[in-house]
C-alpha cells in the first residue's frame, strides 16, 4: 500500500513544501519539494524527533535517532535515521529536492509521520568536519524553518 | 485403553505445534510498529494554524498506554465563542499547504456515517464537542477507545480541527448531519506530532 507525507516549512525568511513518497513498506522513500528564501550554499536538512513547533523550531528536539547512533551522512551505515544530508540552494535561495532515502520509511520503527523536517543555517558536515558538533548535529547551525511532517492522500 | 492414549498424545502434539507455528506467524508478520519497534505512546498538537484570522490558541497532550489501551486527551483552548460548542474531529490529512481547509474529511477509514464519541457507528475521527466557558476557554478531558497512536486508526499526522458550530453528533436530520455533523467552518488546526 503506497503512502505519502506532506510538510510545509515556515520560517521568518524561509519557507518550502517536502514531499515523501513511498509505494509501499521495506521500499525507498522519494523525498521531493523546494524550499525558498535562503542563502545560497548548502544547508542542513533532517527530520528531528518531536512533531512539536511549540517554541519555534526548538521543540522538534535532536536528529530522529532510534536507534542511538551516531550523526553521518544519508549515504552512510552510521547515521540517524533523520539524516537527510544537505540542501542546495542557488543564488535565487531556491533550493529543489528530489532524493531518495532507504532508512526514512513512512510505516513501521522509522517512521517520520508527525516528525518534523528541520532546514539548517549551515552545511551538514556529515559527521567529518572534526567540529565537537560534528558528531551529533554536523554543526548545522540555527533552525531556520520547520514544519510538522502530515499524512497527506496517498 | 491404548489407542485413547495414542489418540490423545497425538491432538496435543499437533496442539503443541498449532500453538508454535502461531507464535512464530504473530511475531514475524505481526503489527510491526506496535511489536517490533519503537511504540509512540505519547503525541501532541499546537493550534498554529488559522489562529490568525480566528485567535483560537492552544495545544493538546495525547497520550496512550499500549496500542490496545484508550487514549487521553487533555489541553486547554482560548478564544472561543464564550458559552459555545464546538465540533472537535480528527480530520484525514495533515496537509496543511492550504491551512485547514486542505485537511480533508473526517478521519474515516472504515467509511461509516457521521456520530458521537460513544456510538457504534461514527468516524473514527468524531470526538463530539467541546464546550468554551463564559470566557471563551474550553478545558478539554476526554478518554476515548477509538483513536490510537498506532495501527490502522492512528491519527499521528492526521490533523485536530475546531470547528464553528456546534457537531449535532449526526443527528440533526439532514445530509449534512450524517457527515460532518452540520459543524460549520474550521477555525483552528494542528497536525498530531510524536511527543
Amino acid at each position: 500500500m503506497p503512502q505519502k507525507a506532506v510538510c510545509v516549512l515556515k520560517g521568518d525568511k524561509v519557507q518550502g513544501t517536502v514531499w515523501f513518497n513511498q509505494e509501499a513498506e521495506g521500499k525507498p522513500v522519494a523525498v521531493t519539494g523546494e524550499i525558498k528564501g535562503l542563502g545560497a550554499g548548502l544547508h542542513g536538512f533532517h527530520v528531528h524527533e518531536f512533531g512539536d513547533t511549540t517554541d519555534g523550531c526548538t521543540s522538534a528536539g535532536p536528529h530522529f535517532n532510534p536507534k542511538g547512533k551516531t550523526h553521518g551522512g544519508p549515504g552512510d551505515a552510521e547515521r540517524h535515521v533523520g539524516d537527510l544530508g544537505n540542501v542546495t540552494a542557488g543564488g535565487d535561495g531556491v533550493a529543489k529536492i528530489d532524493v531518495k532515502d532507504s532508512l526514512i520509511s513512512l510505516f513501521g520503527e522509522n517512521n517520520v509521520v508527525g516528525r518534523t523536517m528541520v532546514v539548517h543555517a549551515d552545511p551538514d558536515d556529515l559527521g567529518k568536519g572534526g567540529h565537537e558538533l560534528s558528531k551529533t548535529t554536523g554543526n548545522a547551525g540555527a533552525r531556520v524553518a520547520c514544519g510538522v511532517i502530515g499524512l497527506a492522500k496517498a | 485403553m491404548k489407542m485413547r492414549t495414542v489418540a490423545v498424545v497425538g491432538v496435543l502434539s499437533a496442539l503443541c505445534v498449532a500453538i508454535i507455528i502461531a507464535v512464530v506467524v504473530t511475531s514475524v508478520s505481526g503489527a510491526p510498529a506496535a511489536q517490533t519497534g519503537v511504540v509512540v505512546t505519547k503525541a501532541y498538537v499546537l493550534f498554529n494554524i488559522g489562529v490568525d484570522k480566528s485567535g483560537i490558541v492552544g495545544s493538546l497532550d495525547l497520550s496512550q498506554d499500549e496500542p490496545s489501551s484508550p487514549v487521553k486527551i487533555n489541553g486547554t483552548l482560548t478564544g472561543l465563542t464564550p458559552k459555545g460548542q464546538h465540533g472537535f474531529h480528527v480530520h484525514e490529512s495533515g496537509d496543511i499547504r492550504g491551512g485547514c481547509a486542505s485537511t480533508r474529511g473526517h478521519f474515516n477509514p472504515k467509511m461509516l456515517t457521521h456520530g458521537a464519541p460513544g456510538d457504534e457507528t461514527r468516524h473514527v475521527g468524531d470526538l463530539g464537542n467541546i464546550m468554551a466557558d463564559d470566557k471563551g476557554v474550553a478545558v478539554i478531558n476526554i478518554t476515548d477507545r477509538m483513536i490510537s497512536l498506532t495501527g490502522d486508526n492512528s491519527v499521528l499526522g492526521r490533523a485536530f480541527i475546531v470547528h464553528e458550530k456546534e457537531d449535532d453528533l449526526g443527528k440533526g436530520g439532514d445530509d449534512g448531519s450524517k457527515k460532518t455533523g452540520n459543524a460549520g467552518g474550521r477555525l483552528a488546526c494542528g497536525i498530531i506530532g510524536v511527543a
